[in-house]
């Protein structure tokens, strides 16, 4: 919420990245990243497979060393202390259950590390457990549950040591759709309720920005924003961002003498930014952000395709001879029924527009 | 049901034995012993016979109990047509009824032969004559041995060697040393009082005979118990060793040719026979193998008599009873496995 | 209704059928039968004794015990070098994987006999060890390697080291890294993930492997015979010589079928202690 400051390093942050770098050989995977985290927040770390992101949740559990840089957590150093030390508290992909272990055993395994025993380890084992809303199945073994119940045993044991760091590598990417859909908001609470610092690292751009108090967009081991969720989607602040977040429509274009992009075919196109006369850019419009009208201003075009997938429609409007874009609207909306061939103009905002130079 | 045991028993000794080719009509195939003893088969026997009768010999390989455990399993249709086999273990293959009885009329040197070479109910006939006697290396050993008991003498702690029962020379050093020391074939608590120190204090209990020539190569051993034949073999090949045959009297060993009952080809097989009774075959065989002869034509060059038994060594020889070793044989073993060898 | 049987259970059935159990049965009867030296087996006869001899005579005992002794000392000195070679394999550097898992897979392709006369050749009384040794002037006298423990051991678990192995690679390779990791990150130290991990989660591999050596160990013929020689006997060299020495077929088959049953008893406990363990 309050980027700048965090970013600054100067208020007491819970979590802490600190020029962290990491290579493998020639290969950087992770290169100069400075976050911090504040006592409590939620902070979802989002980006497309081999972005880093993993990576950079793994140097926080310590099961991966960064080449370079620091990661602090509260007031401590721990760039080097060992995995055992952290007190973190990390939820896999993969869940990692111990599968000769039965339930209890799992969510004690830390608690029994911290030295817990007899009615308070029971105690909390089985908080842990009504905490995801598993009772009753201790005495089984992971193989005998379902993946979403193992995925809840698999939290219970990350929060029954109380960590002072909760990390999730993608957790919820193994669990059908609808499930997941709960899953989310049961996370979100559960991270409410118990207040841990948590970094959650996703590839699901709905998933980081309807759980996370902030954003961390990375890209190639570099971190292209770190903002709240409506500022990341709203005022992306790179290109890539712009890219990565929404339902973009990409579209070949140049920069024409008035700063619009000259798409081709007649059409040009108002940008938020526009760059120098003459570039080649690859304009970038969200779905959203294309409303239909029936009449009036906006740019002319022609419906081609209708897709209904529920709550929204989705066209396909051609604009001119290879120009294409797609547009949304919601399935209960005046313009939800426009039949191929229909001419329809598209209003734009220019804010939704970017224009991304291409190399 | 006893039958398909026994098949089953063959196949697990063809196994051992190493699988055969299969028989054609005009082949004979022979269990003979390995190394040195094979190929001069080969050269004595095999060789003529196969020159004269156009048939061919394939070998088997093996050792005497072997060739018997074989024959058994075997159990009539024998997948051996002529073996090569210690006397009492060829006595026992007769017992088992198992032994094709030779004719003597189909031997044209039947009449050359020495009378007891002939097995009983000539169910085998002694192919040649060997003993067990001392070997020393002269390098070593400065006074030729005399008595087996020199096997005792301090110089040589450790540098002694005797064979386990299980081979011929362990134990008929057993039985010699027995009749030294006053016990009979029915009672060998003498033999058996005298033999444990010596097994304890021997270099090795050798299983296999040529074991002995690489100890007495590196010079480990001075002195054995073995075969004159196989000292003579290796001193052929630059080995240093001599021959004595002890005043007790050495024990004599007698390889016998026999037939497994059931062979499908006796003829063949009294004509392999034959050859090997030949003085030509025995002459031969002698020759090479530092080995006695029981053709009574054959006279043996002064180098191979000088380390085979003849003479006064042949005439003080002890010839054990084949039919009581075959019965006390598997007694013995085990009273050595459990006094002496454990 | 037995052949159709046959045919359900499949090629692999009859395989075993054909080599293991099918000798195996043939071989009990004879047990059963009387055995008399010099005659050869009684036609007919049915006796006990061979069983009698066995039960009461205190060297098939002592020998019996020896076998089974040597089959648990071969196979935890082949866990105890082995679990660390396997890891080595499965999680050590890249570069040293392919060199070590040769080296272990190697000696498999040696004939039983030609690696036997290499450790007669090392082990001998003027074998290259105590040559060297005596040369450097620390002994004075060879020291004995053969015909005792000391080869047996060293024949054996050369033998049967790449078998423990391979079954432990494979085991190591099948524990998640990620299980591990949850446990460091839960608190445990390396020796601790091994311990409360790493080792059960390995136990099926630990146990299969460990069956398969003890099996091979106690039913081992050839390397019994080179290394521990007359005076060092297993039930393997014992029923060699019932057959082959003294022909004696009933004593040898029920030492065989007593040791069979033994080595079966082994196996079944085995199973069922990894039932126990099991882990899907």
């Amino acid at each position: 919420m309050d980027a700048p400051l965090a970013a600054r390093g100067c208020a007491l942050s819970a979590l802490a990245f600190e020029r962290v770098g990491k290579s493998y050989g020639a290969t950087e995977v992770v290169r100069d990243v400075s976050l911090s985290v504040a006592e409590g927040e939620f902070v979802a770390l989002l980006g497309p497979s081999g972005c880093g992101k993993t990576t950079l949740l793994r140097m926080v559990a310590g099961l991966v060393a960064p080449s370079t840089g620091r990661v602090l957590i509260g007031a401590q150093d721990v760039t080097a202390l060992s995995p055992d030390k952290r007190g973190v508290g990390l939820v896999f992909q993969s869940y990692a259950l111990f599968p000769h272990l039965t339930v209890f055993e799992n969510v004690a395994f830390g608690l029994r590390r911290q030295r817990v025993s007899g009615a308070v380890l029971s105690e909390r084992v089985e908080a842990a457990l009504a905490m995801v809303r598993l009772p009753g199945l201790a005495a089984r073994r992971p193989s005998e549950l379902s993946g979403g119940q193992q995925q809840r045993v698999a939290i219970a044991r990350a929060i029954a040591p109380r960590p002072r760091v909760l990390l999730f590598d993608e957790p919820l990417s193994n669990l059908d759709a609808q499930l997941r859909d709960e899953m989310q908001i049961e996370l979100k609470r559960l991270q409410r309720s118990l207040g841990i610092t948590t970094l959650f690292v996703t590839h699901d751009q709905s998933e980081a920005l309807s759980m996370a108090d902030r954003v961390c967009v990375m890209a190639h081991g570099v971190v292209q924003q770190f903002d709240t969720p409506e500022a990341v989607y709203h005022r992306p602040a790179t290109a890539f961002v712009a890219g990565f977040i929404g339902r973009p429509n990409r579209l070949a274009g140049r920069i024409a003498a008035d700063g619009r992009i000259d798409l081709g075919g007649g059409v040009l196109l108002a940008a938020g930014e526009a760059g120098a006369t003459g570039t080649a850019v690859e304009a970038i419009i969200r779905q959203e952000a294309i409303a239909i009208t029936g009449d009036g201003d906006g740019l002319p075009g022609t419906i081609v395709l209708r897709a209904f997938n529920g709550a929204r429609v989705q066209y396909v409007v051609r604009l001119a001879e290879g120009v294409e874009l797609v547009a949304e609207t919601a399935s209960s909306g005046a313009h939800s029924g426009l039949e191929p061939g229909t001419p329809v103009r598209l209003a734009i905002a220019p804010g939704a527009v970017f224009a991304l130079p291409v190399a | 049901m006893t039958s398909s045991i026994r098949t089953a028993a063959a196949a697990v000794v063809a196994l051992g034995l190493g699988l055969a080719a299969p028989a054609r009509a005009d082949e004979l195939t022979v269990g003979a012993f390995g190394g040195s003893f094979a190929d001069n088969v080969k050269a004595c026997h095999i060789a003529a016979f196969e020159k004269a009768t156009g048939a061919t010999v394939a070998l088997k390989l093996g050792n005497s109990s072997q060739f018997a455990a074989a024959v058994r399993a075997g159990a009539g249709s024998p997948d051996m047509d002529v073996i090569f086999i210690d006397n009492s273990l060829a006595v026992q293959i007769r017992n088992e009824k198992l032994a094709e009885p030779l004719q003597r009329a189909k031997l044209s040197h039947a009449g050359e032969i020495i009378p007891n070479a002939w097995g009983v109910d000539d169910s085998y006939v002694v192919a040649m004559v060997s003993a067990t006697a001392l070997v020393y290396n002269p390098k070593l050993v400065k006074a030729p041995p005399t008595s087996w008991m020199d096997l005792a003498d301090p110089a040589y702690a450790g540098k002694y060697a005797i064979g386990d029962i299980s081979g011929t020379s362990g134990l008929q050093f057993l039985l010699a040393l027995n009749k030294m020391k006053g016990g009979t074939l029915d009672n060998l608590d003498p033999g058996f009082e005298a033999i444990k120190p010596l097994a304890k204090g021997s270099a090795v209990l050798y299983t296999q005979a040529d074991q002995l020539l690489s100890l007495f190569e590196r010079g480990e051993i001075a002195i054995a118990a073995w075969y004159p034949d196989r000292a003579g073999v290796a001193m052929d090949k630059g080995l240093s060793l001599a021959v004595a045959y002890p005043k007790e009297g050495s024990v004599g060993i007698l390889p016998v040719v026999q037939i497994p009952k059931g062979s499908k080809k006796v003829e063949l097989a009294h004509k392999f026979i034959d050859t090997v009774l030949s003085a030509d075959g025995q002459k031969c065989f002698s020759e090479r193998a530092y080995i006695g002869s029981v053709n009574k034509g054959v006279t043996l060059s002064d180098k191979v008599s000088h380390i085979a038994p003849t003479g006064a060594a042949l005439d003080s020889m002890w010839f054990i009873d084949p039919d009581v070793l075959a019965k006390q044989i598997p007694g013995w073993t085990r009273r050595w496995q459990r006094e002496v060898a454990r | 209704m037995k052949r159709h049987g046959i045919a359900l259970a499949g090629p692999l059935a009859l395989v075993l059928a054909v080599f293991f159990l099918a000798p195996a049965l043939l071989t009990l009867p004879t047990g059963f039968r009387e055995y008399v030296p010099g005659q050869g087996i009684t036609a007919g006869s049915w006796t006990l004794d061979a069983y009698r001899d066995i039960v009461s005579d205190d060297f098939y005992r002592e020998v019996l015990w020896r076998t089974l002794g040597l089959g648990l000392a071969v196979t935890a000195i082949c866990l105890l070098l082995g679990y660390p070679l396997a890891w080595m394999i499965a999680r050590g550097p890249a570069q040293l994987r392919m060199p070590l898992l040769l080296l272990v897979i190697f000696p498999m392709m040696l004939n039983l006999v030609v690696r036997s006369f290499g450790w007669i050749a090392l082990l001998a009384n003027r074998g290259l060890i105590n040559n060297l040794l005596t040369d450097l002037g620390l002994i004075a006298a060879p020291v004995k390697m053969m015909f005792n423990l000391t080869g047996m051991l060293v024949g054996l678990v050369h033998i049967y080291l790449p078998f423990m192995v391979l079954m432990l690679v494979a085991a190591i390779q099948n524990v998640p890294r990620d299980v591990e990791a949850a446990a460091m990150t839960l608190g445990s130290t390396r020796r601790h993930v091994f311990l409360a991990i790493t080792l059960p989660l390995t136990a099926p591999g630990i146990l299969a492997g460990s069956i398969l050596v003890f099996v091979l160990t106690i039913s081992a013929l050839v390397t019994p015979r080179m290394l521990g020689g007359p005076t060092y006997r297993v039930m393997a060299t014992l029923i060699y010589d019932e057959y082959m020495q003294m022909l004696d077929w009933p004593t040898g088959s029920a030492l065989a079928f007593v040791l069979t049953a033994i080595a079966l008893a082994i196996i079944w406990a085995a199973n069922r202690v990894a039932r126990r363990w099991a882990v899907t």
